[in-house]
């Protein structure tokens, strides 16, 4: 202790203060300078953002290359989660949009996109393409791009073992035969099990609450959150019923051959799942963003949508052989327009709470 | 205002500006748009909606069961073997101690996913029963654990039973010992002395324990979402409300959640300061005598099977993921799941690759430390300094970050932060930012320990040699507290390393770190067991390596201090 003069620092103590701040300067510089160097990234002309699959399914590698090079611009593709996550960073950013078009709303989510008041209504330039059947949304604040039918799936050897009949309608899931057969899913964070919730809700209709009961009794707590973990729990095996797409047999007959999916369409009770893509309001690049909802439907596009395992929305754009042969679909479709959805959601929702929880 | 008061002043400027801009601020938010409606008008509406709503008062009844099921389960299995660590000398002592720290730094979804790894319906646990089954004979049926409510206890029991095996083992190495001989000296039976001499003295502790490992459960996020099924918690309700754009519901049922957890923090803050602060969270190694008996052959089965439990519970786990991740799919080693993990190119799902998310973590843990270690520093000083009107209530307001819901907390920082003069939402700084303000309070905690052993004569001794305060300061407190500023520095980083909830909030594509990266890769479609189970042994790793060479860095001090 010597070394310490009156009044004063001794040298050593100013070098080893000199010394650890240079070091933990250098340190934050050399951090900031990395974080800077890996956060310069081009400057996009369009950002998307969209759920998961869009990318991992391949649509999005599939048709953003062919719009970067038709007007020679950078996309960037923002893929948070599921379309609610996506739903939920947009809402956050309301104040200073960063996403130009969101892509995946489809006709059971909308109407939250529109109550927050999250999009910017435009008609594309080549609307009349649409087919008129799959036109859900009369505010214009999507343009749809691909649909398919939300479908009931059966393992066939699991059904033939358990002596379990197909099911033939909608209604029949209430059956006691199918106690502990069923996996469903959340409505609250999967759009399939939303999509199948109103689905279930149109076809009940006066009687969803009870029906909603009996569909819990046989799920018997098997609901999963979202539609992945269910396909993948219905494969282990899990449950022989579960609620998935009218292309899935065509799905699994395309991908290994196999063919033990029996998927069920009831005539009279199709519901489309209509996916549609929408400009967000206050969008940083307007003008490229319509641009891009023209892309939609063209033909360029719409012969890509088979990558997603749906359908197009234009009339006489060509199916897969392989859709045509093994896809089901419906006669007569019961799908309510976005303004039922808004209206009733709540109260469909609050009932499926109550038999679920 | 005297010079002295002005200078206390100026010390509590910084910490609170930091707290009120990045926590009080962006909490204060959440909690007004659960009392106000869309057009800004004041109403109770939510709060009465989600209290009138039956599941939501399941969510909230739920939420405080398993935090108090949870608790009681830890503090149950925690005190016999404080008991046996303070009062028996045997082999292996050390390591429990060791081992022990493990769980409380391990970020949560790496432990989520050694339990799918354990409880799966492919996991190890049904592998073993349907070998049995088919070698046996045995009819043993498949284990369904995941997404139960016991699978959610046994997650927090793993986690908080270190913490009250630290503050219990702490309390009864620093017990009066001679109040125990006194009543066996007089002819008190073992069993008696132990319930009406011992027992009361740790009353304290139990109840300040109780209520830590209380308010961790209330609060913890990662693994519920993981492996809890439909059993939501009150954080789990918030994030899925937040995602599910009712913010006013959300925002509702968080001034509840904060309700209850101020409640919870208070008792943790009355019980500690009522048996002396010692329920510090510490990492140090016990500090008291080390085992004074030598034990017998019964206390030789009893601690080897408390040792065998706790070395199972705990590496259990962790050997499942380290297992998984080298597991090639026809039953051989391999290392390939590494190599991809390591050499993966931007995933078109997750925005970044692996090895950036990786990356990140490191950038935001390192930084994090630097912004945390000087607010923690300050703030002990702060709580050491001499009482005056309302300090209590500072007090208590800086180590506010200890008992928020993560959720509200980012979700809060991006409506607070997404629009006026400096955008902080969707950068980089944000993580940075959010990370420092929760991890700040436990270093705080940490330093203020070490702080208080200092004698106070000590620097009056080296002023009155001719030290200038800040020599003085320097060459005799800063050395003592040093170990503690170290622990401040790795919990700082650790947290940064594991946190989940606000990050997921508040981190963007690029920003994205280890824990966000993990659960997209958990929760996204076709989950890959290889590659998730490697990423997860590398999170784990860095924060081992992280911890190690810390403690190796105090080690290298203190020989450095010896020999001068």
């Amino acid at each position: 202790m010597s070394r310490g003069r009156t009044g004063s620092i001794s040298g050593r103590t100013i070098a080893i203060l000199v010394v650890i701040g240079i070091l933990i300067t250098a340190w934050v510089l050399g951090t900031v300078y990395i974080l800077y160097l890996l956060g310069r990234e081009e400057e996009p002309d369009l950002v998307i953002y969209t759920y998961e699959s869009f990318q991992s399914y391949g649509l999005g590698p599939a048709v953003i290359p062919k719009f970067e090079e038709l007007h020679d611009v950078k996309v960037k593709v923002v893929t948070p989660g599921d379309v609610g996550t996506v739903l939920g960073m947009v809402n956050v950013e309301k104040e200073r949009p960063k996403a130009d078009i969101i892509l995946g709303v489809d006709n059971s989510m909308l109407f939250k996109a529109v109550r927050q008041d999250l999009l910017e209504p435009y008609v594309p330039v080549n609307i009349e393409r649409l087919d008129p059947t799959m036109d859900f949304d009369p505010g214009h604040y999507v343009v749809p791009f691909d649909y398919g039918y939300i479908a009931m799936i059966c393992n066939g050897e699991m059904m033939r073992q358990r002596g379990l009949d197909i099911p033939g309608d909608l209604l029949d899931l209430a059956d006691e035969e199918y106690d502990g057969q069923i996996l469903l899913l959340d409505p609250a964070t999967s759009s399939t099990g939303c999509s199948f919730m109103i689905w279930a809700a149109s076809v009940a209709g006066e009687n969803h609450s009870s029906f909603f009961r009996d569909l819990a009794d046989n799920a018997n707590g098997r609901v999963l959150g979202s539609w992945d973990a269910m396909y993948d729990a219905w494969g282990d095996g899990e449950a022989p019923i579960a609620i998935s797409y009218g292309l899935d047999t065509a799905y699994e007959v395309m991908s290994t051959g196999t063919n033990n999916t029996i998927t069920v369409v009831p005539d009279h009770q199709g519901y489309r799942q209509i996916e549609g893509a929408g400009m967000v309001k206050g969008a940083p690049h307007p003008e490229l963003a319509r641009k891009f909802l023209d892309f939609i439907l063209t033909d360029e596009f719409q012969s890509e949508v088979y990558n997603n395992y749906m359908l197009p929305v234009v009339l006489g754009v060509p199916i897969d052989p392989d859709f045509e042969e093994y896809g089901e679909s419906a006669l007569v479709h019961v799908e309510p327009t976005t303004t039922e959805v808004m209206d009733n959601y709540e109260d469909w929702y609050q009932a499926w709470r109550e038999a679920f929880f | 205002m005297s010079a002295k008061a002005l200078r206390t002043a100026g010390l509590y400027l910084l910490p609170m500006v930091f707290l009120s801009l990045f926590c009080l601020y962006p909490l204060l938010l959440m909690a007004g748009y659960g009392v106000t409606d869309d057009s800004g008008r004041l109403t109770l509406k939510y709060l009465s909606e989600v209290l009138h709503d039956r599941i939501f008062r399941d969510v909230i009844t739920f939420t405080i069961v398993q935090a108090f099921v949870s608790a009681l389960v830890t503090v149950l299995l925690a005190f016999p073997g404080a008991y046996l660590l303070a009062r028996y000398r045997f082999p292996g002592r050390s390591v429990i101690m060791a081992a022990s720290t493990v769980p409380f730094v391990l970020p949560s979804l790496v432990l989520a996913v050694g339990f799918l790894g354990i409880f799966g319906a492919q996991g190890l646990l049904n592998g073993l029963i349907a070998d049995a089954n088919s070698y046996l004979g045995t009819g043993i049926p498949e284990i369904g654990m995941l997404y139960t409510k016991r699978i959610i206890v046994l997650a927090h029991v793993f986690f908080n039973f270190p913490i009250a095996l630290r503050i219990l083992n702490s309390r009864f190495e620093n017990l009066d010992v001679s109040l125990e001989n006194a009543a066996r000296s007089m002819g008190s039976g073992r069993i008696r002395t132990f319930l009406q001499v011992t027992l009361p003295q740790m009353r304290y502790s139990l109840i300040s324990s109780f209520s830590l490992v209380f308010t961790f459960c209330m609060l913890s996020l990662g693994v519920i979402l993981v492996i809890g099924g439909l059993n939501h918690t009150l954080e789990v309700e918030l994030f899925s409300l937040f995602n599910d754009l009712k913010v006013h519901q959300g925002s509702a049922l968080f001034i509840i959640e904060s309700l209850l957890v101020m409640l919870a923090t208070g008792v943790y803050l009355w019980s500690s300061s009522r048996e002396g602060g010692r329920s510090e969270i510490s990492l140090g190694e016990g500090v008291g005598r080390k085992g004074s008996r030598r034990s017998g052959a019964l206390q030789m089965i009893l601690i080897s099977l408390y040792i065998a439990m706790v070395v199972l519970v705990i590496f259990g786990p962790l050997i499942v993921i380290v297992q998984e991740s080298l597991a090639s799919g026809d039953g051989g080693i391999t290392l390939a799941w590494y190599g991809e993990v390591i050499s993966r190119q931007v995933d078109p799902v997750l925005s970044i690759s692996p090895l950036r998310a990786i990356i990140n973590s490191l950038l935001f843990g390192s930084l994090t430390m630097l912004v945390s270690v000087p607010l923690a520093w300050m703030t002990a000083h702060l709580m050491l300094r001499s009482r005056f009107f309302g300090k209590g209530l500072l007090d208590l307001m800086l180590l506010f970050p200890l008992g928020a819901s993560s959720i509200a907390l980012g979700y809060g920082l991006v409506k607070a932060y997404s629009s006026g003069p400096v955008e902080l939402a969707g950068n980089w700084y944000l993580v940075v930012l959010v990370h420092s303000v929760i991890a700040y309070p436990l270093g705080a905690r940490a330093i203020h320990s070490a702080l208080k052993a200092v004698p106070e004569n000590l620097v009056k001794a080296a002023r009155s040699m001719g030290a200038s305060p800040i020599e003085a300061y320097f060459r005799t407190v800063l050395p003592l507290i040093l170990p503690g500023i170290l622990i401040a520095a790795v919990f700082s980083f650790a947290i940064s390393l594991g946190e989940l909830g606000a990050t997921l909030m508040v981190s963007r594509e690029a920003y994205v770190t280890m824990p966000v990266f993990l659960y997209r890769m958990i929760e996204g479609g076709g989950r890959e067991i290889g590659p998730m189970n490697a990423f997860a042994v590398i999170l784990m790793l860095i924060t081992f390596l992280s911890f190690l060479g810390i403690e190796l860095g105090k080690k290298a001090f203190m020989r450095w201090g010896m020999e001068r």
